[in-house]
């Protein structure tokens, strides 16, 4: 049976399309999807919109809103890793929290691609003020006693 | 050490004389006989057998804690737990207490199991805080042995199975059986290890007579070693007509009461289900030797030494100048009476002290005038003491300069404490004491390094401060204190991901009013904030305080008249718990002492979310609130308390950019009421804005106590008492700065004066080393509000350790330390 040549023509962009989209996502375009989503974070951040920070978390529960109000971030670098599923984001934020100001505080996340998108992949923070690496390594003497 | 007596002689063996006589009687057509011989590899060891309607291993064989306590003590860090409660009453596993059980009831056979399969040597030892005696030990592995997997048969109606498991299981393989050796209803289990068989041959059967020996437990708990013990059984073992035994047979003739084994097995392993205590936590316990202390060094804390015949242990002490160490000794009542130890305390190598120790406890105070002696202490069990001796020795630190933190927290929080030291001498040093109620130290504190001078800071996260010290009857520490020879400024904090609190030490030499308020207390009406009050009398005599209680509005809640505070004891009252006081009281008290140790704070519980504290306030008529804030989120609550029987007039003075606002505001506190104010720009006819650059200096026309909260919707909430009127030291150091890991440290700094003061600020790293200085000028009634990684933005935050600041008439400043958390609803303050 002959088939029409607009046939055969169709089915051959149709294949062809559909091969392109398996060729996934350009290391480029995966770079900027991630800079529209650390934006679309900082801007949930700076409105203190939990819900839709959480939508930037792999765990959704892992998203924070403290006692302060942030100003302003901007992106400083986004470091791109292997197979870039996985990235660095350096941000500098300007802050305030109980009448103090704090300009370019430095912050680092760590975002992974997941589920078809980037997300923010992070623990619940368990630190507390007191890691100080020079000071702790100078009394590590003294705490040995203690175990 | 396993035990290994005369092993290996388990073989059978006939001699050449009987070998003859065998013949003889074959040649006869009689039987013959012969004899088998065997003993074990190991001895099993002799152990009580705790019967269970005396219940010992739960009341206790010698005193408290029981075994079973002290199994809690060790796994849970309190008792009565699981160990206590369900040994009593458990539905499923076995019960170690049944006052209603028969009175031959017992653990023997789980003493025979745990003794053929525990082949170890079991020494008294401590482990976390605990003494263990050998009763101890033996106990909870008898009942952990109870319910134990075994491989048995019957021997009530043949004694073949006893012959046979002798000849296998002892014989063959060098083991230990166990047995009932009680054929009426009873059951006295013990473990056989040895037998020696005569044996007369004959066609249809054979004549044994055996006699066993094995291991007693009529015994004391304490005992060491095995008692022997041995009898002799005659029995018929029938044989089939190929010559070997059928099965059947005859018990012949039992021991002198006429019993017969009834049973006997061997142990195959522990049935963890019918436990309600860890096997594996069990034979940790029983297998450790020795104590948890290590090396020569003490540090201050309370520590259960553990010394064994022919050794010494030693410590090496060298108090600086200004320091006194502060040990208390005794021996732990529990140790077996002969079992004493001896204490001796050497200087430069010189016996000065020798005594023999009793489980009263012996105060030994260690100093140097010129910092050069060296002490040395030692403790050694007496020449008699063939087990060992299990010591307390409480090792406290005194010198000039100490900083007290009211309530530990429960493992649930870390617990953070940094210090810096103020002064110049390079011999400065500071030491970390856990202290519990009866100022007793509890659990194990800390030494700082070398560190301390030259601003040197020092920090540490307290862990596992959920100790308890059955001797001195402490549960926990309920406070602690850093102390130095040297000026110094400390911080606490506690916290989880959900709140922090805390502040700067309470140092003694602020505490020495006689007249304070306690700023917070609760009722159990309130179901929703829990005041804890913690009350210290740091003083060698007895205190004897007067609180009058109040409700916020002024009306009385009573009054307690010399309500007396023992000597050295730090006291902690929960709500309804108030001194004196029959209920708890939504209010506030003043706190009147004779003598000038008194010294305390509250802790507020509000809801699920916030804890906050206050030091017990000092009375003013000046004050100062070096910060403001108010938006949509964020509050400032001022606190006044007045003590007067008259109405208080209180006037806030706002100044902004250093210029008084001429707008006050002026407030009636009514006698003996407290007023809680939430401050905001209108009160002084300032915009929003401006109020959060502002500052206020609260004075009133008589004394009154004050303090100030600020408050992040009903999320975060911090508190100190205002800053009042006196002058600090030009040069003071703050000891930490939060920077890193989300952490945020911000500054205020309130110049109250009418002329400029040049200040000069630097960060300092953890070794004291200076990263930047900034020299500026705070202009007259002027303040600086910073947060520290902004203001010294060149320096790497992982370097930034402490802040110091200096400068002409800057002992003036009033300063304020807040520390913070950039993703939680954490906050806490300190005055500096």
């Amino acid at each position: 049976m002959k088939i029409k040549k607009i046939v055969l023509i169709t089915i051959l962009l149709i294949a062809g399309l559909g091969l392109s989209a398996c060729r996934g996502v350009s290391p480029k375009s995966n770079e900027n999807r991630l800079r529209e989503r650390v934006q679309g974070y900082i801007l949930a951040r700076q409105k203190s919109d939990l819900a839709k920070l959480q939508s930037y978390f792999v765990n959704p529960g892992a998203a924070r809103m403290g006692n302060i109000q942030y100003i302003k971030s901007e992106i400083v670098a986004i470091n791109m890793g292997e197979n870039n599923t996985l990235a660095e984001v350096k941000l500098k934020n300007n802050i305030q929290a109980m009448g103090f100001t704090f300009k370019d505080i430095p912050q680092l996340m760590k975002w992974s691609w997941e589920k078809g998108d980037w997300y923010i992949k992070s623990a619940a923070n368990k630190s507390n003020p007191f890691k100080t690496g020079s000071a702790r390594d100078r009394v590590k003497d003294v705490n040995q006693l203690k175990q | 050490m396993s035990i290994n007596l005369n092993s290996k002689i388990r073989r059978r063996f006939i001699s050449s004389g009987m070998m003859v006589c065998l013949l003889l009687l074959f040649a006869c057509q009689l039987s013959y006989a012969y004899t088998l011989k065997a003993r074990a590899q190991y001895l099993p060891w002799s152990g009580w057998w705790w019967p269970l309607s005396q219940g010992k291993l739960v009341l206790g064989y010698n005193g408290h804690p029981s075994p079973s306590e002290k199994y809690d003590l060790y796994s849970y860090g309190n008792y009565p737990r699981a160990a206590t409660r369900e040994a009593k009453s458990s539905s499923d596993k076995q019960v170690w207490f049944n006052p209603d059980g028969n009175a031959w009831m017992g653990f023997c056979n789980g003493w025979v199991n745990a003794s053929i399969q525990e082949r170890y040597e079991i020494k008294p030892s401590s482990r976390n805080g605990v003494f263990f005696t050998i009763g101890d030990k033996k106990g909870l592995l008898s009942a952990c042995h109870v319910n134990d997997e075994i491989l048995y048969e019957s021997c009530q109606q043949s004694p073949e199975p006893f012959h046979r498991y002798l000849l296998k299981y002892v014989g063959d393989e060098g083991g230990i059986i166990g047995a009932d050796l009680d054929s009426t209803t009873a059951f006295w289990s013990y473990p056989i290890y040895a037998y020696e068989m005569n044996i007369s041959e004959g066609q249809k059967s054979d004549i044994v007579e055996c006699k066993i020996t094995f291991a007693d437990d009529f015994v004391d708990p304490d005992y060491v070693g095995t008692k022997i013990r041995s009898r002799t059984y005659r029995y018929r073992l029938n044989k089939d007509d190929d010559g070997s035994y059928s099965g059947s047979g005859e018990w012949l003739q039992g021991d002198e009461w006429g019993l017969h084994p009834q049973m006997v097995w061997i142990p195959i392993g522990v049935n963890q289900d019918k436990l309600f205590v860890d096997y594996a936590e069990v034979k940790a316990i029983a297998e450790s030797v020795d104590d948890e202390q290590e090396g020569d060094k003490l540090i201050p804390g309370h520590h259960l030494i553990m010394v064994y015949p022919q050794e010494k242990d030693q410590f090496n002490l060298t108090p600086q100048v200004g320091e006194s160490i502060e040990c208390k000794i005794a021996l732990d009542p529990q140790n077996v009476k002969a079992n004493g130890a001896l204490l001796r305390l050497l200087k430069n190598g010189a016996v000065i002290k020798e005594d023999v120790l009793t489980s009263e406890l012996e105060h030994i105070s260690i100093a140097s005038d010129t910092g050069t002696d060296h002490f040395t202490l030692q403790i050694e069990p007496l020449p008699d003491n063939s087990v060992g001796a299990c010591v307390h020795l409480y090792v406290d630190v005194e010198a000039d300069y100490v900083r007290w933190f009211y309530g530990v927290p429960s493992d649930d929080y870390w617990f953070g404490c940094a210090t810096v030291s103020e002064g110049q001498s390079s011999a400065a040093r500071a030491w970390l004491v856990p202290v519990g109620s009866g100022n007793l130290p509890i659990g194990r504190g800390a030494r700082s390094g070398g560190g301390m001078d030259n601003s040197g800071q020092w920090l540490d996260i307290l862990e596992n401060q959920q100790t308890v010290d059955y001797f001195s009857n402490d549960a926990r520490p309920v406070a602690l204190k850093i102390v130095s020879n040297q000026p110094n400024r400390s911080l606490f904090l506690v916290g989880s991901n959900l709140k922090l609190w805390g502040g700067a030490g309470d140092a003694l030499e602020s505490a020495k009013a006689t007249r304070l308020a306690i700023p917070w207390l609760t009722s159990s009406f309130d179901v929703r904030d829990f005041a804890t009050l913690y009350l210290a009398n740091n003083s060698a005599e007895a205190d004897n305080i007067t609180i009058k209680y109040y409700r916020n509005n002024g009306k009385s809640s009573g009054t307690v008249i010399d309500y007396s505070l023992l000597p050295e004891s730090i006291n902690r009252y929960k709500v309804d718990e108030y001194p004196g006081l029959n209920g708890g009281v939504d209010g506030w008290a003043v706190i009147e002492a004779d003598g000038g140790g008194l010294s305390g704070k509250v802790e507020l519980k509000e809801g699920y979310g916030r804890v906050d504290q206050l030091p017990l306030l000092q009375f003013s008529r000046v004050a100062y609130m070096p910060h403001l804030v108010n938006t949509a989120e964020w509050k400032t609550v001022l606190g006044v308390c007045n003590p007067g029987s008259e109405p208080l007039s209180i006037t806030l003075t706002a100044y902004l950019d250093g210029g008084m606002v001429a707008q006050k505001y002026a407030v009636n506190v009514d006698p003996f009421a407290k007023y809680e104010l939430e401050l905001n720009g209108a009160y002084f006819g300032l915009t929003a804005e401006q109020f959060n650059r502002a500052w206020v200096i609260v004075e009133g026309d008589a004394d009154f106590g004050s303090f100030m909260r600020f408050l992040y919707e009903t999320k975060s909430a911090a508190s100190i008492s205002l800053p009042l009127n006196y002058t600090q030291s030009e040069s003071r150091k703050l000891p930490q700065l939060a920077i890193t890991d989300g952490w945020w440290t911000g500054v205020v700094l309130l110049n109250p004066e009418s002329h400029p003061l040049a200040v000069n600020l630097s960060v300092l790293n953890g070794n004291g080393k200076v990263e930047q200085a900034k020299t500026f000028t705070i202009p007259a009634y002027g303040k600086f509000t910073e947060s520290i990684a902004s203001f010294f933005e060149k320096v790497d935050v992982d370097k930034m350790a402490t802040l110091h600041l200096e400068g002409e008439g800057t002992g003036k400043i009033k300063a304020l330390v807040v520390y913070g958390a950039y993703d939680a609803n954490l906050l806490a303050m300190m005055s500096w």
